[in-house]
């Protein structure tokens, strides 16, 4: 048993290093105007779509405004009547929280809310499958791991591309 | 014996039991908001009974 438990930290430390050293990648091609979606999903091993809260005459809805790494099948538009992850996390109104769902057998969809800049929101999700151990160990907490800190990375650096883009934007 | 898992299966066994409270979770507040709509069916079946014996009393007149 205490073997079994070793190869669990083992594998643990394992994917924390990669993640750190794919976050350092991820840093430096932001250093050189480089960086992009595809970087957030070399850190975590899965596809992942980004969502923004949009205010309309109908009530809020979600616009797709990232998407990488995934089959691309996701919705362009979410309302938050649907059954889903992302609508749901916006309804709770929870940053703390996340939702997990389960689609299709062994395909996860996790989802979390995120205060960005500009007053706005977004809604990140993960879109591990049961293939992905590293996927699943980053984004869902688990017995080795709580994930805070890995969504705290995640944060900031969605932070720094939205105040990127929203310079390069200003600047055409 | 209990069949031991490796750690990919333990990591897909804990993302399916998160998937479900989800599920759960939504269940129960669904739940709880029922009482609140038969409340509210209720006093609009009053007001429109109420508005009822008004109109009919005017008709009255």
């Amino acid at each position: 048993l205490l073997v079994e438990e070793l190869s669990e930290v083992h594998l643990t430390l394992k994917y924390l290093i990669e993640f750190i050293k794919n976050t350092n990648t991820a840093l430096y091609r932001m250093q050189n105007n480089r960086f992009s979606v595809a970087d957030l999903v070399n850190m975590v091993g899965t596809g992942i779509t980004i969502y923004e809260v949009v205010e309309q005459e109908s009530g809020e809805v979600l616009h797709k405004i990232y998407d990488e790494g995934t089959s691309g099948a996701s919705p362009q538009i979410i309302t938050l009547d649907q059954p889903l992850a992302a609508a749901k996390v916006v309804v709770e109104g929870n940053t703390e929280k996340h939702i997990t769902d389960e689609p299709s057998e062994g395909r996860f969809v996790v989802s979390r809310l995120f205060k960005m800049g500009y007053n706005k929101l977004w809604v990140i999700n993960f879109h591990p499958d049961s293939s992905q151990e590293k996927a699943l160990l980053l984004t869902i907490p688990n017995e080795e791991l709580n994930t805070r800190e890995i969504m705290r990375v995640i944060h900031s650096l969605c932070l720094l591309m939205q105040e990127n883009d929203h310079l390069k934007k200003g600047d055409s | 014996m209990p069949v031991k898992l490796n750690f990919r299966s333990k990591l897909i066994l804990n993302a399916r039991a998160q998937s479900l409270q989800s599920h759960q979770d939504l269940k129960s507040s669904i739940t709880v908001r029922a009482p609140f709509t038969e409340e509210k069916q209720e006093q609009i079946e009053k007001n429109v009974d109420e508005l009822r014996k008004k109109h009919a009393k005017l008709l009255a007149k």
